[in-house]
This record gives structure tokens, C-alpha cells and sequence, in this order.
């Protein structure tokens, strides 16, 4: 006959429950929690439970920690980072957008030089991968005088957590006279657990045609730049940040060929971070030959796809590629056409930007300054006004999305 | 028909069908320890007739999402001490549903608490000094307002 089992007290749940029950709460739970006991410390500060954490926040259903991150306008210093809930965007009318803490813009400010202020700033959101946000912030100096200087630092960001970590200078410097940052980009490397933060930097020299790019690579693991070979192939369509999918970065760019005759091709350039090679996407079918680089971008949208746009006024036409990689999977998802009142506002260049595609078929757009809520099925739009209580907030420049999580916890405050 | 017996000598029978909701008990089926009744001797009597009124309903409405979810909230409305012991005999008993059901309570209960309310459920032991757990706080200060 076995004895009776000691009856477990109920205070005393094994670790593994312990965690099971943590991993459903939200950052701000966790992060009080971090002061129940050094266990608990220690189990929330685990990288197995951050990892854990940040895919089940990623999968998750419901859309509860999901928000939106925008930097946006207020001429001469553009230095505002708001976010709201991703869940108002889509069931409000109006979004109330708030200020986010940027205590690293003041804290820079010192660190970057012992002279004054800087006179302008501005803030972009390079992209947000895996949790993270890569943030990129310009300062000039005495703009108007002669010995202006100008300076360009890049910091990675949890705004879950409201920390963040300055990445080194690294060795090229910024020389603004003679060269100037053509594309940048930030993702996550599965296979090496690392955020990478990759810039091509384009030196100016009068007589080339095509252009040279001085390519810098920045890990987190290492928490050091490398400098990766000179990339001579494509010239980057005007300046942007590249766009995360499938363990690549992907910038839209144009093949110029040795025959000097020949038009340029347009192509989808990808970076693979684990293995820092090069590829190439090809556009879909029927905008190969089509002459207009204005005309189109790239983006990502639904579940990681690579999304493809082409604009011809007052016409947007949208494609998913469905399955990485394959040319002819290439889908048209819809062809928006942009309301009568807002086709002079926005123009006939394309900017574009794709926030978000659900299952169910709302598509978020973000196009110069305004958010539009495009619903595939019966091609019902809504224009979304994001308000804030800043003063002089002015529009939306770029928007990204992340959801809330752990990763670097040990970095500074921000 | 499948018996089984709590550590405090309880019996219960409960159909096969039923008992393998959990993989513990399905896999001691499976491996023929179940000849006469199956002793599970981490789990006590009260508790094992509420685990099993969790399965057996879970059985006979699992097409019922509505009546399920009304069944499962008014199943974990019970005393801090009970909700625990179920949660150790659902993952003792490896029954998925019940362990998440369970688990979640507990997550939605304490999610807005204060530390020391947390310690107190836990029955845990504060073992920062004082220098320590103020500035564990002051690094997170926002989360604490």
C-alpha cells in the first residue's frame, strides 16, 4: 500500500508553472514583477523566457499587445516617436496617438559633442524586427554657419520596455560632404540569434556613373561594425529602409548593365543576414519592362509576405508574393483607387508604405501623411486621422508595428 | 471503465473514453498499468472529483463552445488554494485544456497586483535587501505607476 503523498502546500508551484503562468502577462506585469524574488528575476530575465514570451505575444490572437509606432513632423526638429494600440487603429474612428519616452535624444546630446544644441534633429524609424526597433537620428550643428557639423547615430529600441542601446560609432564615420547614407535596413538573424543593422553608404565622386556603396554591418551579438565587401551592382531607388522577410532585407533597386544602351532592369535586391549574400527578386510579369522607377515600391505585409506597389494614378495596384522566392507567385491582391478629394493630395509620386494586411482582409496603408483602411472584400476605404496632444504634431512620416515583449533588458533606460 | 484512486484511498470510476483527456493516464493505459485501478497518488480526492468533473463535461459537450466556456468560467471560481492544487494534478495528469484554463486564471488574477500581493499568493520570500530591490524598481519605475 503506498503512503499518502505529502500534500504540496499551495504556495509552492514548480518552476515550470511558475513560468507557464508569467508567459501570459503583459510587459508591464512582468517587469514589476522582476522584484517578487531573485528566482523570479532571474526566470522573467532568462533569455528562454524572453524568447518564449516574444513568440507568444507575436502569435497571439488577439492583437492585444500588438501597437503602432509613428515618427512624424514638426519642421525644423523632427523628433517625435508616438504610438497608439494597433487595436484603435482598426475599431476608432480617430486615433489618439501618444508620446513616447525619448529620453535617449536628450541623453545623446551631450555625448555627441561639448558645443551647442543641435539647432535641427530628426528621428526615422529604420524598421522593427523581432521586438526591436532600430531608430536612426540625424543632429546638425550650426546649420547655417560654415563649420556646421552634422552627425548620424543609430540606436536599437524596446519601447515595451522603454530601453534602448546606441549602437558604436563605427569606423567610415559620417563625412556628409562627400558621402551619404543610400539605404539602410534592420532584421533579426534566426540562425545566429542577432540583430543585424546593415547601411550602404554612397560615396560621391563626380565621374562615376554607376554608383560604388561602402556596405557596414552592425551586430548586436558583437556589438561591433564590420565593413562587408563594396557593392557595385545596383543603384538604390531614392533613399529607404529595407524591408524584413524571411531572414532577408529587401530594398526595390535598379540593375544597371554593362552595355550602355541597355535600359535598366528593375529588381527586388535582398541582403540575407545569416549568410551576408546578396539575391534578387524578380517583379511580377507585367511590370518588368515598365519605364517609371517613381512608380513602385516594396513592403511587407500579411504574415511576413514581400508586397509589391505600382501606381498609376489614380490606380494602386497591391501584390503579394505567396510563396518567397517564386516568381510566379506573384498574386494581384486588389487594385485600389485613391478617393477624388485625396488624389491631388497625393500626388503622382508613390509613397507608400504598408502597415498591415488581417485574414480578414483590411488592408492598412499608410500614403504621404495619412493612414487608409482599404477593406478587400467590398473595397470600402477609411482615411484614419492619428491626433496627438503634442503640440505642432503634423501628419504621420513612417509607421511601423511591434509587439510588446522583453528582448534587451539589460539595456539602458530610453 | 477505468478506476482510479486518490493518495487519501478515494475511489472514482470513470469511463476510458473520458480518462484519456489525460496523457498521463492514457499512457499508463496504453503500457497495461491499469489492470485493476490506477493509483495516483499526487492528487487527493477533492480535488481529483474536480478534475474530473472538468473532463467528463468536456467529453459529452465538445461541441458546445458556448456551454463550454460558460462551464469553464464558472469552474475556476474557487478558493486561491483549490485553483492551485488543480493546476498541479492538471500537469500531473497532463491534461492541456485544463492546465490553460487554470493557468490563465491565475495570470488574469494577479496581472495587476502589487508585489507584495504577489508574495503573499506565492508564499514566497522576499530575498532582495533592501538596496536591491530599490533599484530593481527604479529601473522599471514606469511600470510601478
Amino acid at each position: 500500500m503506498e503512503s499518502t503523498a505529502p500534500k504540496v502546500p499551495h504556495g509552492h508551484l514548480p518552476p515550470e508553472l511558475i513560468f507557464d503562468i508569467l508567459l501570459r502577462l503583459l510587459v508591464k506585469s512582468l517587469l514589476r514583477f522582476t522584484c517578487v524574488s531573485k528566482s523570479w528575476n532571474s526566470l522573467i530575465s532568462s533569455p528562454e523566457f524572453i524568447k518564449t514570451h516574444l513568440k507568444e505575444t507575436s502569435n497571439a490572437r488577439n492583437t492585444a499587445h500588438r501597437k503602432l509606432i509613428f515618427s512624424s513632423t514638426f519642421s525644423p526638429v523632427l523628433d517625435f516617436l508616438t504610438e497608439c494600440n494597433f487595436d484603435s487603429v482598426l475599431y476608432s474612428p480617430t486615433i489618439e496617438a501618444t508620446d513616447m519616452v525619448t529620453h535617449m535624444v536628450a541623453s545623446s546630446m551631450t555625448e555627441a559633442t561639448k558645443i551647442q544644441h543641435p539647432a535641427k534633429k530628426s528621428i526615422d524609424i529604420v524598421g522593427s524586427c523581432n521586438g526591436l526597433v532600430c531608430i536612426a537620428m540625424e543632429y546638425t550643428f550650426n546649420p547655417f554657419a560654415s563649420d556646421s557639423i552634422r552627425d548620424l547615430c543609430f540606436f536599437l529600441w524596446n519601447p515595451s520596455i522603454r530601453k534602448y542601446r546606441k549602437l558604436p560609432q563605427c569606423s567610415f564615420g559620417f563625412d556628409f560632404e562627400n558621402s551619404d547614407v543610400a539605404a539602410y535596413g534592420f532584421g533579426y538573424d534566426e540562425l545566429h540569434d542577432d540583430y543585424k543593422f546593415i547601411a550602404f553608404l554612397r560615396v560621391r565622386s563626380p565621374e562615376k556613373i554607376a554608383e560604388d556603396h561602402d556596405v557596414e554591418i552592425y551586430s548586436q551579438r558583437t556589438n561591433s561594425w564590420k565593413t562587408n565587401e563594396v557593392f557595385k551592382k545596383y543603384c538604390f531607388l531614392p533613399f529607404q529602409g529595407g524591408y524584413f522577410v524571411d531572414g532577408k532585407l529587401h530594398w526595390s533597386g535598379t540593375f544597371h548593365h554593362e552595355e550602355e544602351d541597355h535600359y535598366p532592369s528593375y529588381k527586388i535586391v535582398s541582403f540575407d543576414l545569416a549568410d551576408e549574400t546578396y539575391g534578387e527578386i524578380e517583379l511580377p510579369e507585367n511590370y518588368k519592362r515598365k519605364s517609371n522607377a517613381l512608380r513602385w515600391s516594396i513592403g511587407v505585409l500579411g504574415e511576413g509576405r514581400l508586397a509589391f506597389f505600382w501606381l498609376h494614378t489614380p490606380d494602386l495596384d497591391v501584390w503579394i508574393m505567396t510563396d518567397y522566392g517564386a516568381t510566379q507567385s506573384w498574386t494581384k491582391m486588389c487594385s485600389i483607387r485613391y478617393p477624388k478629394d485625396l488624389q491631388c493630395r497625393l500626388g503622382f509620386h508613390l509613397n507608400v508604405h504598408p502597415v498591415f494586411l488581417s485574414k480578414r482582409g483590411e488592408l492598412l496603408l499608410k500614403v504621404k501623411s495619412l493612414l487608409l483602411l482599404y477593406n478587400l472584400e467590398d473595397g470600402a476605404y477609411k482615411i484614419l486621422e492619428v491626433r496627438s496632444k503634442l503640440r505642432g504634431f503634423r501628419g504621420i512620416l513612417k509607421v511601423d508595428m511591434y509587439d510588446e515583449n522583453l528582448v534587451l533588458l539589460d539595456a539602458h533606460d530610453g | 471503465m477505468i478506476v482510479l484512486n486518490s493518495s487519501d484511498g478515494a475511489t472514482f470510476e470513470v469511463e476510458e473514453s473520458v480518462a484519456v483527456q489525460s496523457q498521463t493516464i492514457k499512457h499508463m493505459i496504453e503500457d497495461n498499468c491499469a489492470d485493476t485501478s490506477i493509483p495516483l497518488p499526487n492528487v487527493n480526492g477533492v480535488t481529483l472529483a474536480r478534475v474530473l468533473e472538468y473532463i467528463k463535461k468536456h467529453a459529452e459537450a465538445k461541441d458546445d463552445e458556448e456551454g463550454l466556456k460558460s462551464f469553464d468560467a464558472e469552474f475556476v471560481k474557487v478558493d486561491q488554494a483549490s485553483l492551485f492544487e488543480i493546476i498541479l494534478a492538471a500537469n500531473y495528469l497532463d491534461i492541456k485544456g485544463l492546465l490553460d484554463l487554470t493557468c490563465q486564471t491565475v495570470a488574469d488574477q494577479i496581472k495587476d497586483l502589487t508585489v507584495e500581493e504577489v508574495r503573499a499568493i506565492f508564499n514566497i520570500m522576499n530575498d532582495f535587501t533592501p538596496e536591491e530591490e530599490a533599484k530593481l524598481r527604479n529601473d522599471h519605475a514606469w511600470a510601478f505607476e
